[in-house]
């Protein structure tokens, strides 16, 4: 039965394969005959849109445009840089006076006094006759500084003592010092011979490079007084000679200390706009730029960074950057940065007091608060504060743009239009040259033509334009309606074939201009309403070319490229052979000996694909001037010689002779255009 | 893309789905030289076999192919199918014969059933349930001599000429059935009803009742007057199982059986409707249209883009095409079959009956079938038949019962396969079913 079974699934398998199809590519070949594409050539295939009107007769006019010059804002003000560098040391810092008060009281005095001090005491509150004092042993006074500093190591300080006797009694030959209890080291020892009851004395030293500590010992070595000179006085033990100690004028080198809040920078330094290059200009938007800010600190303290532009706002807000800079930490140092746009600010530019062209300025101001730690710092210690605009361009300017006087040129404009004519002659009817200035920035200026000339680069000669005529345009200001609306004015002179030798110039087939000239900006100096200019709209000189395309030609030569692949066109080689028939229907007053040459990767000629063949003009009719359509067809027969030079070729050289009907002058029309319809009569192979 | 590809509609690489439409429209009215060779139509006297279920269950695999034509012959569609290239001799064989107006098509069935009865005790009487599965492929193409010409040898020779080349009407439909149906078995009568879920695979329909061409005899210009249609699944799927819609079909079938051997059978297949998907193209065309070449806005700069443009132009200028889904009915088979029960001698029955599929190119099959009796379990039943999309044939039935296993083998269109393929039909099937 398992026989039978692997029988029956063996018939079914091979009556299922049977049925379908193991290839997959069936072809044959079929004799196509027909059109393949079409196209049509119009004048605007060989002029722009742009370049051309028409007017009511459907009679094209061809006009030329050549930019000979700009002026604008970007072209007169390179980007504008400045750096502006703070940097603090601690020889900077203020360290308040230091005070210290002491007092040593007449019953102090007397418990080293022997009898006449036990006398002293004895009688306290009542009037006694103090006998003189002989000379006492010195006592110490510890004196506690910590609560201003820890330590101080002075470039520059003062050191002031002032003793107040406040006793009943005069002193004589106070013998006192100062000093150091952890170096022991002395600051101040000094004698005052004699100082009455009442009054007071002061003593200084200059301390320079002295280092005190917060734990010092004031000590009297010796003290004596003459009594009360027989005269009774009250005794009250508590009155006391005070000590006053001061530390002033302190310049530390290092410091242990509680510094009070101080600006540790504080500057509003004016900023030149070196870029203006000479104008005084008086506010500005900004088109590009960044500003940047960076700051080094060694400081051991929290540093409060201000950086400000305040004429320089973004929707009415001045610029302004704060920042906290943490402690740097004991022996390093504490960084940061920051970088933004600039772009949309506007700037006036007229300094801190409004007096000024081209200039702002900046607000700097670092500063610490008082924490009530001890902080150290050092000399070593230091703060760098770098800010500053970076590669800033203006989008507008306004103020007084200067009376620069400029030459131009000579500037040399390729006619890419007229290039691609390669030899004929041509023969106008009528042209007209403009030399025009379209003026958008609000300044006035006169430009004095100096020369234009006109190249044929491929016969070598050259014609300069002469015209009669001024050669001057006065350009006057734009109008500023509202900012960014501008009002331009238009200033041109024109050349025709009447006052000029423009027709003989343009029948020579210029292939480049070249213009020169001066522009003297502002010629009378500063006008009663400021100048402005924008950094895309400024002051550009045109020449401007026209003429009818009423015009007769003989053989205008023109050649042109167009890469080729023939793979896009039969990319599974399915054309065998047969004869492309190239239909022309023409209606331009034109006709033309054109030949096709293929070229090779190379660019070197492979073939003759359509040797020089004349493609007729329309036919003319007289009465209008318009014409009637006139056909040609071109053969070309394609072999397995010609299929294997265009599977070859990589480019195709197009190469036209044109002449008018007659070789008179013919008028071009709009509707006029060549229609050219490709017709394949092929053996083509078919199939999937 | 090439231009010429496109103009000449064959196989470009990376059509859009509008040249696809273009290629279809023009392409598939000759397409059947190249893909409907393997099917054709053929009697199904073997169906009522499917209803004869023995025992509990019943296990059937079947497949079934066939080809026609009426006017080439077996052999060239043959030599087509075994050949990368028509040559010059082949062209002259396939186009000899055309007639004014040609059909040709087949189909191709292959799947499996699986019947069950759930009465308590089974016999020949009892009423089942079957689930199946099967393959369903129906090709058909009507159309004339001129155009055949035209296909083969492309349209030079008609310069000048106002060539007609209608009507036409070519058709391919693949799907799948998932059926499920109960047959009720009652005395002398048996009826099956299945209904079932259809997948899509793909449609292409193209419809043209008038096709006429005329060539400038310069080939300045193509004039096509055309009145037709067209329907086209998705074409981005290409793999035989791919779905691209889905619907629903009901198949039917009837039986009665007198006391006195005459037995009638009535049935209809493959009625169905399928809607295919979104992806799918239909549109229609009527007037004249004017082929005056593609129209490119720079003919020194040629490329695939430009070609890709300029015959989407060409085909929104030609023809309305639109893209969604799409309602579209499965072509149903009609069967009728009489037959007359005579001896348990050599002859045990005669059988007559007529095959038709609707909405499609072909005619009613008329057959004549003789049932003799072959060692007892088998019969050998040879047959006539005229019609479907062929000509005259002499077909031969065998069937073997066994206890187990049934075999049912069919062969038509003998006098082809006698004549090396000078016939102009062949078709064959196998039925194994089995029982237990």
């Amino acid at each position: 039965m398992r026989n039978h079974h692997f029988f029956v699934l063996l018939i079914i398998i091979t009556i299922v394969l049977s049925c379908r199809r193991d290839k997959d590519v069936l072809q044959w070949d079929v004799d196509a005959f027909g059109p393949i594409l079409q196209t049509d050539l119009d004048i605007t295939d060989l002029v722009p849109d742009s370049n051309l009107t028409v007017d009511n007769n459907g009679l094209l006019t061809l006009v030329l445009r050549q930019k000979l010059y700009s002026f604008s804002l970007k072209d007169i003000m390179e980007p504008f840089d400045y750096i502006l560098r703070e940097s603090f040391r601690l020889d900077s810092l203020q360290l308040g006076n230091q005070n210290i008060e002491l007092a040593v009281s007449l019953g102090y005095i007397a418990q080293n006094g022997g009898l006449a001090g036990a006398l002293i005491i004895a009688a306290n509150g009542n009037s006694i006759v103090i006998p003189p004092l002989p000379s006492m042993a010195g006592t110490s006074f510890p004196v506690d500084a910590g609560q201003y500093f820890q330590s101080l190591t002075l470039l520059e300080g003062t050191f002031e003592i002032t003793f107040d006797n406040g006793l009943p009694i005069d002193i004589t030959d106070l013998i006192y010092e100062i000093r150091n209890n952890i170096t022991s080291g002395i600051i101040i020892r000094d004698t005052i011979p004699y100082l009455p009851a009442g009054s007071s004395v002061t003593r200084s030293k200059n301390i320079d490079g002295v280092t005190i500590d917060s734990d010092l010992t004031a000590t009297l070595v010796s003290i004596e007084s003459p009594g009360s000179n027989g005269q009774s006085v009250l005794i009250d033990t508590s009155d006391a000679l005070n000590i006053t100690i001061s530390l002033k004028d302190l310049k530390p080198s290092e410091a242990t200390a509680i510094w009070p809040a101080q600006n540790l920078i504080n500057d509003t330094p004016n900023v030149y706009l070196s870029s203006a290059n000479g104008m005084e200009l008086t506010f500005c938007t900004v088109r590009s730029g960044e500003i940047f800010f960076e700051v080094w600190s060694t400081v051991e303290d929290t540093i409060y960074l201000n950086f400000e532009i305040p004429e320089a706002k973004y929707n009415g807000i001045p610029y302004k950057y704060l920042k906290t800079i943490q402690p740097a930490p004991p022996n390093g140092s504490s960084y940061d940065n920051f970088v933004e746009s600039f772009q949309g600010y506007a700037m006036d530019l007229t300094g801190k007091n409004k007096d000024t062209t081209s200039t702002f300025y900046d607000i700097i101001i670092a500063r610490i608060d008082s924490t009530g730690q001890l902080i150290h710092l050092s000399l070593e210690d230091s703060l760098v504060f770098q800010a500053g605009i970076s590669q800033m361009v203006m989008n507008y300017a306004r103020g007084y743009l200067g009376d620069t006087v400029t030459q131009i040129g000579p500037e040399y404009t390729a006619l890419t239009d007229l290039q691609r004519i390669q030899g004929g002659t041509l023969d106008l009817t009528a042209g007209t040259i403009s030399l025009r200035v379209h003026n958008q920035v609000g300044a006035e200026a006169i430009l004095n033509i100096q020369s234009i000339k006109a190249y044929n680069s491929k016969n070598g000669t050259v014609e300069e334009i002469t015209w009669n005529g001024s050669s001057t345009l006065n350009i006057t200001r734009a109008v500023e309606l509202s900012p960014g609306v501008i009002q331009p004015t238009s200033t041109q002179i024109s050349f025709d074939q009447n006052n000029s030798n423009i027709i003989d110039v343009l029948e020579n087939l210029p292939t480049d201009l070249s213009f020169e000239g001066v522009v003297s900006l502002n010629p009378n100096g500063p006008a009663s309403v400021p100048d402005f200019i924008y950094y895309e709209y400024g002051m550009d000189a045109y020449l401007d070319m026209e003429f009818p395309l009423h015009f007769g030609a003989a053989n205008i030569l023109l050649r042109d490229t167009s890469s080729f692949n023939w793979t896009d066109i039969d990319p599974n080689n399915r054309v065998i052979g047969g004869i492309l028939d190239v239909l022309f229907t023409n209606t331009f007053p034109i006709y033309l000996l054109a030949e096709v040459h293929l070229l090779d990767e190379n660019g070197a000629l492979i073939d003759v694909l359509v040797p020089e063949h004349l493609i007729q003009s329309g036919e003319v009719i007289p009465a209008t001037g318009d014409t009637e359509a006139v056909q040609t067809r071109v053969k070309i027969t394609v072999d397995n010689v010609l299929l294997e030079k265009l599977r070859r070729t990589h480019s195709m050289a197009f190469s036209s002779k044109y002449s008018t009907y007659g070789q008179v002058p013919q008028m071009i029309f709009t509707h006029q255009k060549t229609n050219i319809k490709l017709i394949g009569d092929f053996r083509y192979r078919v199939g999937n | 893309m090439a231009i010429l590809d496109i103009a000449l509609a064959t196989n470009p690489p990376n059509m859009t789905s509008r040249n696809m439409t273009l290629r279809f429209c023009i392409t598939t009215l000759f397409a059947f030289f190249i893909s409907l060779f393997s099917f054709a139509q053929q009697p199904l006297i073997g169906s009522l076999l499917d209803y004869n279920m023995r025992g509990e269950s019943m296990l059937i695999l079947k497949t079934d192919f066939s080809v026609g034509a009426n006017t080439i012959r077996v052999k060239s569609l043959f030599d087509v199918r075994n050949t990368n290239y028509i040559n010059d001799e082949l062209k002259q064989d396939l186009y000899g014969n055309l007639k004014t107006s040609n059909r040709a098509g087949g189909h191709s069935y292959f799947g499996g059933s699986y019947s069950w009865t759930n009465d308590s005790v089974p016999s020949e009487n009892a009423n089942f349930y079957t689930v199946g599965y099967q393959y369903t492929a129906i090709y058909s193409a009507r159309f004339s001599d001129n155009l055949g010409y035209g296909i083969l040898y492309g349209n030079k020779d008609f310069a000048g000429l106002n060539v007609d080349m209608g009507p036409t009407n070519v058709f391919r439909i693949d799907y799948s059935k998932l059926s499920l149906g109960h047959t009720w078995r009652v005395d002398n009568q048996l009826l099956h009803i299945s209904g079932s879920l259809l997948l899509g695979h793909r449609l292409q329909h193209g419809i043209a009742s008038t096709f006429e061409m005329y060539t400038d005899p310069n080939g300045d210009y193509i004039d096509l007057n055309v009145k037709g249609r067209g329907y086209l699944s998705d074409t981005a799927t290409s793999a035989t199982f791919a779905v691209s819609g889905g619907g629903i079909g009901l198949d039917m079938f009837y039986s009665l059986n007198n006391e006195n051997g005459h037995t009638w059978s009535f049935g209809i297949y493959d009625m169905g409707i399928i809607l295919w998907d979104k992806n799918s193209l239909y549109g229609k065309r009527e007037g004249v249209f004017r082929y005056e070449g593609f129209y490119v806005e720079n003919i020194f700069d040629l490329n695939d883009s430009v070609w890709a443009n300029s015959s989407d132009s060409l085909v929104d200028s030609f023809v309305d095409v639109k893209q969604g889904v799409m309602l579209r009915p499965t072509p149903p088979l009609i069967m009728v079959n009489y037959s007359h029960s005579i001896s348990n001698g050599l002859l045990r029955s005669m059988d007559f009956g007529v095959n038709y599929r609707m909405y499609n190119s072909n005619i009613p099959l008329v057959y004549a079938m003789a049932r003799l009796n072959a060692m007892g379990k088998s019969e050998l039943s040879p047959y006539l038949s005229f019609g479907g999309y062929n000509r005259f044939g002499v077909g031969l039935d065998y069937l073997l019962l066994s206890n187990g296993f049934d075999i049912h083998l069919n062969i038509g269109n003998l006098q082809t396969l006698i004549t090396a393929g000078n016939g102009y039909g062949v078709n064959g099937g196998i039925r194994i079913l089995y029982h237990w």
